[in-house]
């Protein structure tokens, strides 16, 4: 891939890629690492793919390299105890000003907090197909493609994390409130 | 009819506008008439508008930067090459050899250089048509990418099979003359 070809697919897939990887490891300095290694493994396979089909290949990518990433911050956290959380709080601010360490994440309403926690509650690749799904707009069989199962399988995760956030958020949230939010 | 069950799995892609006509026409007939899918696509529609207004992050500008930083230190990659693209070139090179072999049926030794030929002109005209043809085969058997490859292998055949070739439409051509 020459070097044009390669910063068109960076600029067409970088805000996909980084936001599976910061929905995925909720921490944005963890996310770039992770956007920068998946863009830099494109460059490095010296792939000849056509640029529609980078897509699912960086998505491919990224999503085992969250999966690596979360395996190895849980064997350090096993180590060396919990980390740091205030660490980040006392970073200067960067150029661009943005240094929250969520990536933004914190300024959420109060329904889409409750369903980031539901979807801690689901398994790692009940997670990854609700993700792909319904936050990044992925068709299911592209989801299919990327994680190199058959679409029906898929289609069975979808329905099942369904359930599990339904029962989650129906729990966390009093019924009355949970039924307005089906009527509503 | 279609299954409670089965619908259910079809909610996702229906309200996400990816099937087909026939399955849409499926979905929508079912859905007239049960109220519990009724409630389980206002539950699907409910968790893809609340997770599709997640905060759409963008990729900071420093991490676009740092990429093409790093890949422009990197030496360009080569394109990559399947295995089965190098087996491909083995093959086609293997047909090329097989013509020359076949241009030599009375024995070559490549130790001692090629055999005083002894051949026809009507050999040697059927023979380079034979060869002629297995080339084109395997010109054909290479695709573009892979003739590099095929060029490097070509290079390590012995400098005395070319000989022989030589030798053989020089003799060819001096029959015809």
């Amino acid at each position: 891939m020459d070097r044009p070809t390669y910063i068109k697919v960076l600029e067409t897939h970088r805000d996909q890629v980084y936001r599976y990887a910061l929905f995925s490891l909720r921490q944005a300095e963890d996310a770039e690492d992770v956007t920068q290694e998946a863009f830099l493994r494109l460059w490095r396979s010296g792939s000849d793919l056509p640029p529609d089909r980078c897509g699912p290949w960086l998505m491919r990518v990224v999503r085992n390299l969250c999966v690596d990433w979360a395996r190895r911050r849980q064997s350090q956290r096993r180590n060396f105890g919990q980390p740091d959380t205030e660490a980040v709080d006392r970073l200067p601010a960067n150029e661009e000003g943005d240094h929250a360490p969520d990536g933004g994440l914190s300024n959420l309403t109060e329904r889409q907090a409750d369903l980031l926690a539901a979807l801690d509650t689901l398994t790692p690749q009940a997670r990854e197909v609700v993700l792909m799904h319904y936050f990044q707009g992925l068709k299911l069989r592209e989801i299919a493609q990327i994680l190199d199962r058959k679409v029906s399988s898929v289609k069975v995760q979808v329905h099942r994390a369904r359930k599990a956030l339904r029962l989650v958020l129906d729990a966390a949230a009093p019924p009355a409130l949970a039924q307005e939010r089906e009527t509503g | 009819m279609e299954t409670c069950r089965n619908i259910e799995l079809l909610l996702a892609d229906y309200s996400a506008g990816d099937l087909d006509t026939g399955q849409k026409a499926d979905v929508d007939g079912h859905l007239s008439a049960c109220a519990d899918c009724r409630a389980e696509l206002a539950r699907e529609l409910d968790l893809r508008h609340t997770l599709a207004g997640l905060p759409q992050a963008t990729c900071p500008d420093r991490v676009t930067t740092a990429i093409l930083a790093a890949i422009d230190a990197e030496p360009v990659a080569a394109p990559q090459r399947h295995w089965l693209s190098r087996g491909r070139a083995y093959i086609g090179l293997a047909a090329a050899v097989l013509a020359l072999a076949v241009l030599l049926p009375r024995g070559l030794d490549l130790a001692r250089g090629p055999a005083e030929p002894t051949y026809t002109a009507q050999e040697i005209r059927t023979a380079r048509k034979g060869a002629t043809t297995a080339l084109l085969l395997a010109t054909q058997v290479i695709d573009r990418g892979e003739r590099e490859t095929a060029r490097r292998l070509g290079e390590s055949v012995p400098e005395s099979l070319t000989r022989s070739l030589k030798a053989i439409t020089a003799q060819g051509e001096g029959g015809q003359g």
